[in-house]
Formats: structure tokens, C-alpha cells, sequence
């Protein structure tokens, strides 16, 4: 069973970051870098980790889509492909 | 499942990440694109740095009642080492995306061909 | 074959080369079945010497302080040049015109007002809390940042005040400066913690200056997110 779950979150780390690097929108890769790290951190929670866990949590997936969220503003790309 | 411990497979998977994200890094033309791939390689290295440190059936190294001091930990220095690149990488990226945003402002695009070619 | 093409060719081989490399580490993992002996001896110390369960705080703000003042040093240094590198520019073409955010949903602003005291406070126990369970002034300072990051969402007009902020985090800064240096002349080194006595083992007051300089850590941590996000928004 953790075995099994184990390979659900290394294969999500892994969808995550494969999205955020073939995917054609900016918006939707940033995401998905955000959402690789998440998953990164369940992955620390497993390692016997919990204070990585929670800083990724709450700093590498939190705080990073923040600020590329305002970036993406402030270079006027909305998320739509190839700009 | 399948045989492999639990660490190798996450490293496995850091290394995974390392590799897609210097992929972005090369293949992308737009620099917000190559900073997505430079904050993916962040989080591999930190996989990979707590993976090194997980010992056989360890748990958290933190002790109270429920712990007795002989149990098996995980190594606490790998720990302290990722929470220390996880801040030191988000401050990267913060000075990678105002640098991106400069350049937007300079030059009107994104693509890192306008920056190089037909400078004259 | 033109540039473009010779350039996709040559990343491919490097990232070959990356993956051959990655590939060899992987198959050379072995899981370790006991702690080397750099983290044996701080798994016995740090309960002994620092009264500190929780033995990656006491790396983090006793053994390793010294890393962690460089670290918030560094965070300080990027937040206060975003300022200068995020001002409009004179004399570059006008930047295309960005269309005012709308308002937040009434959702949104009524989330805003049940969440944010949970928020603050979850942050203010994970930060005091970080040298009993895991957390500690990094963890806490982000969640109580993030906090902040919600605020900017909800009122979309309001900026935060970073010259307030600034001042909190200096503040904090030295007087983490002023511990670390009692602690050189009263105790065995730099930010020795040793310096107000250790107390009883899981005991909310205990670990010596463990919880103060955590304190300290939180506040800077926090105001220095927070600028940084601020910096970002206007």
C-alpha cells in the first residue's frame, strides 16, 4: 500500500515537471512547476523530513507561483501560448 | 511492488526533475520559461539531497515521548541543508524574474534571441 | 543545418550526458541502514548539550547558525535590490498598459476574513514552536508571508507599507546579531544558546536562546517575503 503510494507521488513529481516543460502556456507551466513541488513535498513527508516539507509547502510551491503569477502580469503574458 | 527503496526511487525521481528542468532551461527561447525549468531543478536537488540522507526505516529526527533516542533517525543534516536551498532558491528565482521583468521593459519581448542577436 | 537546429542538437547531447550522469547515481544508491557519524553525534548532542528535540533546529540555529545569518543576509540583499530593479524606467518605450486587477469576489474577501486569524496564528506556533515539532522560524515566517500574500489578493488597492517592514525586519536582525555575539562572549561561540540555561527536554521554555533567536528569525523571515511580494505587486 505505501509502496503504491510511493510510486503515485514520484509519478506526479514527474507528470508535474514534465508539463511544466512541454506544455505550451507560461501560466500553465509555472503552475505545474508549483504543483510538482507539492508533490515534492508529500515526497519529503515520506523521507522523514517534515520541516523540508514544510518549507517547500509553504515557500518553493506557495510563494514561487506568487511571484511568477505577478511577473506573468507585469510582462503582459496572460497564460495564452506562444506570446 | 517492486523492489527498489523508497530513497532510490525519490532520487530517481529528483534527478528526473533535474534533468527536465535543465531541458527547459536549454530548449525554451522565452527566459520566464528557462526560470519554471531553473525552479524544477531547485526542487530535484532538494529531493535529492533528502533522499541521500534517508536511512532504512528512519524516522524524523525529532525526539519526544513516543521516541526512544536508539530508534533509527534520518540523517538531520540533509534536512537542515534542504530548508537552507528551498529559501536560498525562492530568492533566486525573485531575482531571476526582476531581472526578466527588466529586460521586458527594455526591449518589449521576452525572447532571449532579441537580446543577443542584432546588437550590431 | 542552421543555428537553431545545430542549438537544439547540441542541448540534447548535453542533456544525454546529464541523464547518463543522473542514471549512474541512481544505480549506485545504497540506502543506508545507520546514521553516519557527523549526524550520530548531533542526534546524541542536541537533546544533551542544547535541550532541543528537535535536532534540525538545533543544526539550523545552534551548530549551523552561523549558515542561517548568511542565508537571511542573502534573502535581505535580494529584497531590498528588487526595489530598484522592479522601478519603471526612464528614458525605455512605455511598457504595454496592464489592465487594473478587478476586485476580489465575495468569496475571496469573506475567505480573507475567516482565514486570516488561523493564518497568523498557525504561523506565530510553528514559529515558536520549532524547536520542540517540526517547523521552525524559515517554515513559520513563509506561512505568516503567505498570509500577507493573501491580504495583497483581497485588497487590491492597499499597499503594504515596506518602509514599516524594513524596519521590524532590522530591528530583528540586529538584535539576532547582539545574541549571536553574547553568546561569543558569554558562552563557546557565536550564537551559543547556551548562554540562558537549557531547561527541562520538551518543555516549551527550553533549548536556552533556541526560542528567541527562532523568534527573531520568523519576524525577519516574514517581513522579508513580504517585501519581496510587495515589490513584485506594485
Amino acid at each position: 500500500m505505501l509502496d503504491l503510494f510511493i510510486l503515485v507521488i514520484c509519478g506526479a513529481i514527474l507528470l508535474g515537471g514534465i508539463l511544466a516543460v512541454t506544455v505550451s502556456g507560461t501560466l500553465v507551466a509555472s503552475v505545474s512547476a508549483g504543483a510538482a513541488g507539492l508533490f515534492a513535498s508529500l515526497g519529503f513527508l515520506l523521507l522523514g523530513a517534515p520541516d523540508v516539507a514544510m518549507a517547500e509547502a509553504a515557500i518553493g510551491s506557495g510563494l514561487g507561483i506568487f511571484i511568477f503569477l505577478y511577473a506573468l502580469k507585469k510582462t503582459g503574458q496572460s497564460g495564452r501560448a506562444d506570446e | 511492488m517492486i523492489g527498489l527503496p523508497v530513497s532510490t526511487l525519490l532520487i530517481a525521481t529528483g534527478c528526473g526533475l533535474i534533468v527536465l528542468g535543465f531541458a527547459a532551461v536549454l530548449l525554451h527561447r522565452n527566459i520566464l520559461r528557462m526560470i519554471v525549468g531553473f525552479s524544477l531543478v531547485d526542487t530535484g536537488v532538494a529531493i535529492v539531497l533528502v533522499a541521500s540522507g534517508y536511512v532504512k526505516d528512519g524516522t524524523a529526527p525529532i525526539l519526544d515521548a513516543d521516541v526512544t533516542p536508539d530508534a533509527v533517525f534520518v540523517d538531520p543534516v540533509n534536512s537542515a541543508l534542504a530548508v537552507t536551498a528551498i529559501v536560498i532558491g525562492f530568492s533566486v528565482t525573485a531575482m531571476a524574474l526582476a531581472y526578466a521583468v527588466r529586460l521586458y521593459r527594455l526591449h518589449g519581448t521576452l525572447d532571449v534571441g532579441a537580446f543577443t542577436e542584432g546588437r550590431g | 543545418m542552421t543555428g537553431r537546429s545545430i542549438h537544439v542538437a547540441v542541448s540534447l547531447l548535453a542533456l544525454a550526458g546529464l541523464a547518463l550522469a543522473c542514471a549512474r547515481i541512481v544505480a549506485g544508491h545504497v540506502e543506508p541502514v545507520a546514521l553516519g557519524e557527523l549526524a550520530a553525534g548531533y542526534m546524541r548532542l542536541s537533546p544533551e548539550e542544547l535541550t532541543v528535540p528537535n535536532v534540525v533546529t538545533g543544526i539550523l540555529l545552534a551548530y549551523r547558525s552561523f549558515d542561517t545569518l548568511g542565508e537571511v543576509a542573502v534573502l535581505f540583499m535580494v529584497a531590498a535590490s528588487l526595489g530598484p530593479l522592479l522601478q519603471p524606467m526612464d528614458g525605455a518605450p512605455a511598457p504595454r498598459p496592464v489592465r487594473p486587477m478587478p476586485p476580489a469576489s465575495e468569496i475571496v474577501e469573506s475567505g480573507h476574513h475567516l482565514l486570516m486569524p488561523f493564518i497568523a496564528t498557525f504561523g506565530a506556533y510553528v514559529i515558536l514552536n520549532g524547536h520542540l515539532s517540526a517547523g521552525g522560524g524559515f517554515q513559520g515566517g513563509a506561512i505568516v508571508a503567505s498570509g500577507v500574500g493573501l491580504f495583497m489578493i483581497v485588497r487590491v488597492g492597499t499597499p503594504v507599507d515596506t518602509r514599516a517592514l524594513s524596519v521590524g525586519e532590522s530591528m530583528a536582525g540586529v538584535l539576532f546579531v547582539a545574541i549571536g555575539a553574547l553568546g561569543l562572549v558569554l558562552g563557546g561561540g557565536f550564537l551559543d544558546p547556551r548562554i540562558l540555561p537549557g531547561g527541562e527536554l520538551g518543555r516549551f521554555v527550553s533549548g536556552g536562546t533556541i526560542p528567541i533567536v527562532s523568534a527573531l528569525l520568523g519576524i525577519k523571515v516574514a517581513a522579508e517575503l513580504s517585501v519581496v511580494l510587495q515589490r513584485f505587486r506594485s
